[in-house]
């Protein structure tokens, strides 16, 4: 794994969800959405901030950063 | 107004809660003269207005267009098997009445849309968001922008919960949290286990009745979600949005 890491890279802790999360850094949101499989359904929280769709491309998450990934619940 | 709605309301049957500082007497003739808008009177809908009729909130309007199926009262508790093929409004609305004669109800035996909701909410000092599907909960949260409505937003999936209290123009509203409709989902609905919209109707009364009598902490700005399977409770910040295409935070 490491080999693969760019020199500027280093292990990362992110809070996802309210856990801890190891992973290198710093890392676009759009690549760590991807890596979580989060569909169109999901919005992402970093750091209490709401990042709309068009926003994800301009976020890139480092170390400490809080992510909250929320979907629309449709039923009543 | 008021002594003598609060004697005409048996004081006796709020004593319990006339007897919290936060409500007394004060609080109890606000609530017999507060006007509240429940959309939707199934999973979210019954507990919720379970609790604002018992609480003595005056003035109760039911909105839904729905007639009872069977499927329905695994979880839409304010509804019996006798009222099966007939509006809830008409089954909620005797529910509600027959546990508190105080509370005026309104029963609107009809469909939201953006022509009806404005001029509906406008009658109403609170509206509750107890809708099972995404473009009503997108509907409420327009119209309560474009009348200045508060609202608690609500929805459920399976075993998940989540709510959001919303004072338009002051507080994050649903479409700063969640801007455009999800992808629509053609499978047959999974759940949710009858008891999880029972808890988050119930906090949608409550935070209800903290607006109207303006104590306690609204749960604005945060999203609250419950898992009912972890058995957790998560409360998300959640901030206004400068592109939300309701609020415009400049």
């Amino acid at each position: 794994m490491t080999r693969y890491l760019a020199e500027s890279s280093k292990v990362i802790t992110l809070t996802v969800n309210g856990e801890s999360c190891r992973t290198e850094g710093p890392l676009p949101l759009q690549a760590f959405l991807e890596r979580w499989s989060a569909g169109a359904r999901m919005v992402a929280v970093v750091n209490d901030e709401v990042i709309g769709r068009q926003k994800v491309g301009d976020v890139v998450l480092r170390e400490g950063d809080r992510i909250e990934l929320l979907s629309l619940a449709g039923g009543g | 107004m008021s002594v003598e709605l609060l004697s005409k309301a048996q004081p006796q049957r709020y004593a319990r809660q006339i007897s919290l500082p936060e409500i007394g007497e004060d609080g109890q003739k606000k609530m017999l003269a507060s006007r509240v808008l429940l959309i939707g009177v199934g999973g979210l809908g019954s507990p919720a207005g379970y609790y604002l009729a018992a609480a003595g909130i005056g003035t109760l309007g039911l909105v839904d267009g729905d007639v009872l199926e069977l499927s329905n009262l695994q979880r839409q508790i304010a509804h019996t098997t006798a009222d099966l093929g007939r509006p809830k409004v008409e089954s909620a609305a005797r529910a509600f009445a027959a546990l508190n004669p105080d509370v005026r109800i309104n029963a609107h035996n009809l469909r939201l849309t953006a022509e009806n909701a404005p001029g509906l909410f406008k009658e109403y000092d609170f509206v509750i968001d107890a809708t099972d599907n995404f473009e009503s909960k997108f509907l409420i949260a327009g119209a309560c922008h474009a009348v200045g409505k508060p609202y608690s937003h609500a929805g459920i999936l399976k075993f998940i919960g989540q709510t959001l209290t919303v004072i338009p123009g002051k507080t994050a509203c649903l479409r700063c949290v969640f801007d455009e409709l999800p992808p629509g989902n053609k499978e047959p609905p999974q759940g949710p286990l009858g008891a999880v919209p029972g808890v988050i109707g119930t906090i949608q009364a409550t935070e209800a009745i903290k607006y109207l009598l303006g104590f306690g902490n609204l749960l604005t700005n945060r999203l609250l979600t419950y898992d009912a399977l972890r058995l957790e409770f998560r409360s998300v910040r959640v901030n206004r949005r400068s592109a939300c295409p309701l609020c415009r935070v400049v």
